[in-house]
């Protein structure tokens, strides 16, 4: 919690501390643990042992290794061979349709075309519009949400499921019935909106404003996952720390911006990320419903019709190292945000 | 623990389904989606019941062509040869072709066996003077109208021209929102349309040498018509729309024409679907001018057979598509289905004339259709004029820009 | 007064929150009344919001004329199994990310990350070659395997988030006194990341759920299909038989508002509540 530890007022660590050791004593006697152990570990714990020998160290790494095992086997059996298949064919010319070339290697070409390709330019930066926009408004909505739905109140449970149902819906189904529902005879949209007297005729929503409609779409989907990742977050939180603020007299909003902000800044970014990475390999959903029409065509979209459609796999495979390249560097960026505090030092 | 966690991870994958145990027979994979699933599984059923020597299994796919043109290329990549024989939408044959994918067919079905088929079929199935592909059934679009609402307009003809239909249109003073209701969205569909366009305004999308020629005169014309009826004539969501909204317009009885694939007539007919049942009638596509020849799209699947597999699954897969495109098959299927046939003589069939009247009028519509263009590279030209015709009918670029865009486009491949 | 103040605000608070879900919920709803609309109301225009008689015609479909029964088990089984598994081993991945010291725990980090980062199209073959040569299209461990990879990213991330946030010296301490790893990982460290654990399970859970492509294309037996094959599936030529999309939506999203509602209990129940659980 290194940045706790600066801000005014709250003494983040020693309420962890404090925390911890009042966490021991409220399950004393609680089934499960003996009381003699609870004892021990509390006193260890205010003691906070330090300078292990090397071997106790050795010993951990060890563990840690044997922890991680299974996740980085079965990464490394189905996942490796596909991110460097792919590095490997983009420094070839792979024009399915033309076998009698032979698939020569031709470098870096692939890549220079890229530089010279407008259209790649031009939905790369399609792409890092609806990312941004898309990834801003689901964490504002997700942690206005998320805030919400935290607090206890009558009906909670089913307020939780139902927030929790765009999500649940398969993509799929949910780009075409977002489909119709921007259609221009029938659409809920138009209904709704002309009832409501904002509008005074029937539009084309998917041609007239299709940006709007994308990112309406995704945030509707999306801001779920946000919403539910950040409530994890929030009730990560310890309680103690608001009392004690709440007896120094701390408001609401003084709470927010001291305690809860700083505490839950790290899963609010870690949840950025992750919806980063998704936003900005978005298909599905554009595919559905304006098939990269009108100025909507993703870098993700292109990729897929440079593979898929053209049998174009060099070029295609370099398109899926760039959208890799960006969304590496976007990653490194928020790795400087999220910070070191995540991991333990060395 | 770490030991127990790997052990429910091997048990895990152990969890594995009892492989397709070997038999007498040779086994056949028949690769088709769900558009025409159900009749289908029926003439497999035949097929299987009439051959001891080879049972064709059935591997179904959603109907969305993409989906099964990837999946297609998926396994035709691994070398796949789970698959043995597939049901290729016609534009996709000469791709397979080219990257050497499929099968020659040249001599089991020889020049004489070609001749019965519509001969559009037959061309969408060769590539680079081989036969790779044997027609399965073919579609055409049509062009559906009301005929309550022709009545009462006092129009005894049927227009030819899109003059005159919107003559008829006119004459309702409002009776029926709008006159056309056809593809607009950026979709396969929006080029079936647009071809047609293109074609009924006289223009050609190919040169004389083959070569995509997309901002010749009468072309650009052809999309300025397509472009100024939507908003006008035609709804403005029609840049909006695939076969679905379109049809659901006309269904709705908002529309006087809806241009379509044939088989959409029996939907249309249907009370428990459609508010304009038993009103409809079906025609000819437009043309720019009195005296033109109509051309409708032609689509439709064709067969193919997988190069990767073995000569003894070949030979079996060449009896079972023989069997498949026979005049006898083709005739069940088309009971079965009502999918129009490739065999010409099914069309003067009496069994099926009395199940599907209007195969009378539909056969010159078909055998005056048109294929897109058979390329290897026919997805980037049809990506090509999917982007830029959808600016010119959206409105974003006059028609002469956007062409011109498109045909620096495929000029470049 | 303050009685008052505080009924206004409750009601204030409850007309927001109902406004905010009926929105979130409309286009859900709105697929329900499809579901069970007679079949000429469907794409009536204008939009008929309440259907004038009740009509389970399309239920009746997709469970009789379509294997719905079947899709459904087949989706379970995959997505229960490759959810359990990608948070066993994420947690374990993630508690020794966040809380043991050695060496490369960044670059890890970072590769973990970078499985995230390809579009899914271009993976598909070689996932498929590979799956091959195992032997596992066609088998439920065969999408169980691709899901976990695509999972544990996400649950390794946010688990080692969570992990980090509990207080420090508590393993240190139990580990003076004896407990091994193990012990102190699944018996005090997991229990305490609970409400983290469910969220994410959840998230996984409707990934799985609802994914499409892998299982499209590693699932060709028509036995081995999951949900979301089976809805797209539905459509045929000339007609998109809305009415039974809607029923099969509404039937494949059931079970997940259902788990939400039994979990939803856990995901609240953490450190606020008290802790350490049984």
């Amino acid at each position: 919690m290194g940045h706790g530890r600066k801000r005014e007022g709250v003494a983040v660590p020693q309420v962890y501390s404090d925390f911890l050791i009042c966490e021991c004593d409220m399950h004393r006697g609680r089934k499960g643990l003996p009381d003699d152990d609870i004892i021990k570990w509390r006193n260890a714990a205010m003691k906070k042992s330090r300078g292990e020998t090397s071997q106790l160290l050795r010993r951990e790494a060890r563990a840690a290794w044997i922890m991680m095992a299974p996740a980085l086997i079965v990464l490394g059996v189905v996942a490796v061979y596909p991110v460097l298949r792919t590095f490997w064919i983009s420094l070839h010319e792979m024009n399915l349709k033309r076998p009698q070339s032979g698939f020569p290697f031709i470098g870096l070409a692939n890549y220079a075309k890229i530089l010279t390709d407008v259209r790649a330019q031009q939905d790369i930066l399609f792409t890092f519009k609806f990312t941004i926009a898309t990834v801003l408004l689901e964490t504002l909505l997700g942690f206005a949400t998320a805030l919400v739905i935290n607090q206890s109140f009558r009906g909670r449970g089913i307020a939780r499921a139902a927030i929790l149902i765009p999500w649940a819906i398969p993509t799929s189904v949910s780009s075409m019935m977002w489909k119709f529902i921007y259609n221009d005879q029938y659409g809920l949209f138009n209904d709704i909106l002309m009832k409501i007297g904002l509008i005074d005729g029937y539009k084309a929503w998917l041609t007239s404003d299709p940006f709007l409609c994308l990112v309406i779409t995704d945030v509707w989907k999306t801001f779920p996952y946000m919403a539910l990742l950040i409530l994890a977050g929030l009730q990560m939180l310890p309680l103690e720390l608001y009392e004690s603020a709440m007896l120094d007299g701390a408001g609401v909003i003084k709470r927010f911006r001291y305690i809860t902000l700083p505490l839950v800044k790290r899963t609010v970014l870690v949840a950025m990320l992750f919806r980063t990475l998704d936003a900005f390999r978005v298909f599905d959903l554009i595919s559905v419903m304006t098939s990269g029409s009108v100025g909507t065509e993703s870098i993700a979209i292109y990729a897929q019709k440079q593979m898929m459609s053209f049998l174009n796999f060099g070029y295609g495979s370099a398109l899926a190292v760039l959208i890799f390249a960006v969304v590496l560097s976007i990653s490194l960026i928020y790795m400087k945000f999220i910070g070191g505090d995540m991991l333990p030092s060395d | 623990m770490t030991k127990k966690i790997i052990v429910a991870l091997l048990a895990l994958l152990l969890v594995a389904m009892a492989a397709v145990a070997g038999a007498e027979p040779v086994q056949l994979t028949f690769a088709f989606d769900q558009g025409v699933g159900e009749p289908t599984l029926k003439l497999l059923e035949q097929f299987n019941a009439t051959h001891e020597n080879i049972q064709v299994n059935s591997y179904v796919l959603p109907q969305d062509a993409n989906n099964l043109h990837d999946d297609f290329v998926n396994k035709m990549i691994a070398g796949d040869t789970s698959i043995d024989v597939m049901a290729l939408d016609v534009v996709y044959i000469s791709e397979f072709a080219s990257a050497g994918w499929l099968a020659e067919l040249d001599e089991t079905f020889p020049a004489d066996v070609l001749a019965n088929y519509i001969p559009g079929t037959i061309a969408a199935g060769q590539w680079d003077g081989k036969l790779y592909a044997m027609p399965w059934f073919t579609n055409a679009s049509m062009f559906f109208y009301r005929t309550d609402l022709l009545e009462e307009a006092g129009v005894t003809e049927v227009p030819t021209t899109y003059e005159g239909w919107i003559e008829v249109y006119e004459k309702l003073e409002g009776k029926v929102d709008y006159a056309f209701s056809y593809q607009g969205s950026s979709s396969e569909a929006m080029v079936c349309s647009w071809c047609e366009f293109v074609w009924n305004e006289g223009g050609e999308i190919l040169d004389a040498e083959g070569k995509p020629a997309l901002n010749t005169e009468a072309v650009i014309a052809a999309t300025d018509r397509m472009a100024s009826y939507i908003g006008k004539y035609a709804p403005e969501g029609t840049t909006t729309y695939a076969e679905t909204e379109s049809q659901q317009v006309f269904q709705e009885g908002k529309a006087l024409t809806c241009r379509t694939w044939s088989g959409t007539w029996n939907i249309f007919n249907n009370e428990a679907e459609s508010s304009v049942a038993g009103k409809v009638g079906a025609t000819n596509l437009p043309v720019a001018a009195e005296g033109m020849t109509p051309h409708a799209c032609l689509g439709g699947l064709s067969v193919c057979i997988n190069k990767a597999i073995s000569d003894e699954q070949k030979a079996a897969a060449l009896e079972f598509i023989t069997w498949l495109t026979s005049e006898e098959t083709e005739k069940t299927m088309t009971l079965l289905s009502a999918q129009p046939p490739a065999v010409s003589a099914v069309y003067s069939d009496a069994e099926v004339l009395e199940a599907v009247p209007f195969y009378t009028e539909f056969f010159p519509i078909i055998s005056n259709g048109k294929g897109r263009p058979a390329s290897p590279y026919y997805a980037e030209l049809s990506d090509a004029i999917q982007r830029n015709v959808h600016q010119a009918l959206t409105g974003a670029l006059p028609a002469a820009d956007a062409l011109n865009n498109a045909q620096v486009e495929v000029s470049a491949f | 007064m303050k009685k008052a103040k505080k009924t206004v605000q409750t009601v204030a608070f409850y007309a927001v929150l109902a406004v905010f879900v009926v929105i979130i919920m409309l286009p859900f709803a709105w697929q329900f009344l499809t579901s069970i609309k007679p079949l000429n109301e469907i794409s009536a225009m204008p939009a008929i919001w309440i259907p004038s008689e009740i009509n389970v015609q399309f239920y009746i479909n997709i469970f009789t004329r379509h294997p719905f029964a079947r899709y459904m088990l087949n989706s379970a089984i995959v997505a229960v199994s490759a959810t359990l598994i990608s948070l066993i081993v994420g947690a374990s991945a993630a508690y020794a990310l966040a809380r043991m010291r050695f060496r490369f725990r960044k670059q890890l980090m970072m590769f973990i990350l970078c499985i995230s980062m390809f579009p899914t199209i271009a993976t598909l073959s070689p996932i498929y070659l590979l799956l091959r040569n195992l032997k596992l299209l066609n088998t439920y461990a065969g999408l169980v395997l691709p899901y976990i990879v695509f999972a544990l990213p996400t649950s390794i991330w946010l688990l080692t988030n969570f992990f980090a946030q509990l207080p420090k010296g508590f393993e240190e301490a139990a580990s003076i006194d004896g407990a091994n790893w193990a012990d102190i990982f699944f018996r005090i460290m997991l229990p305490l990341i609970g409400p983290a654990i469910f969220s994410v399970g959840l998230l996984v859970f409707i990934n799985c759920w609802n994914e499409y492509l892998y299982a499209l294309s590693f699932m060709t037996d028509p036995n081995m299909r999951t949900v979301p094959v089976g809805i797209a599936l539905l459509p045929s030529n000339y007609q998109l038989p809305w009415g039974d999309i809607s029923a099969a939506s509404v039937v494949a999203t059931v079970p997940l508002i259902v788990l939400v509602l039994i979990f939803q209990k856990k995901i609240v129940a953490g450190l606020t509540t008290g802790g350490i659980k049984e």
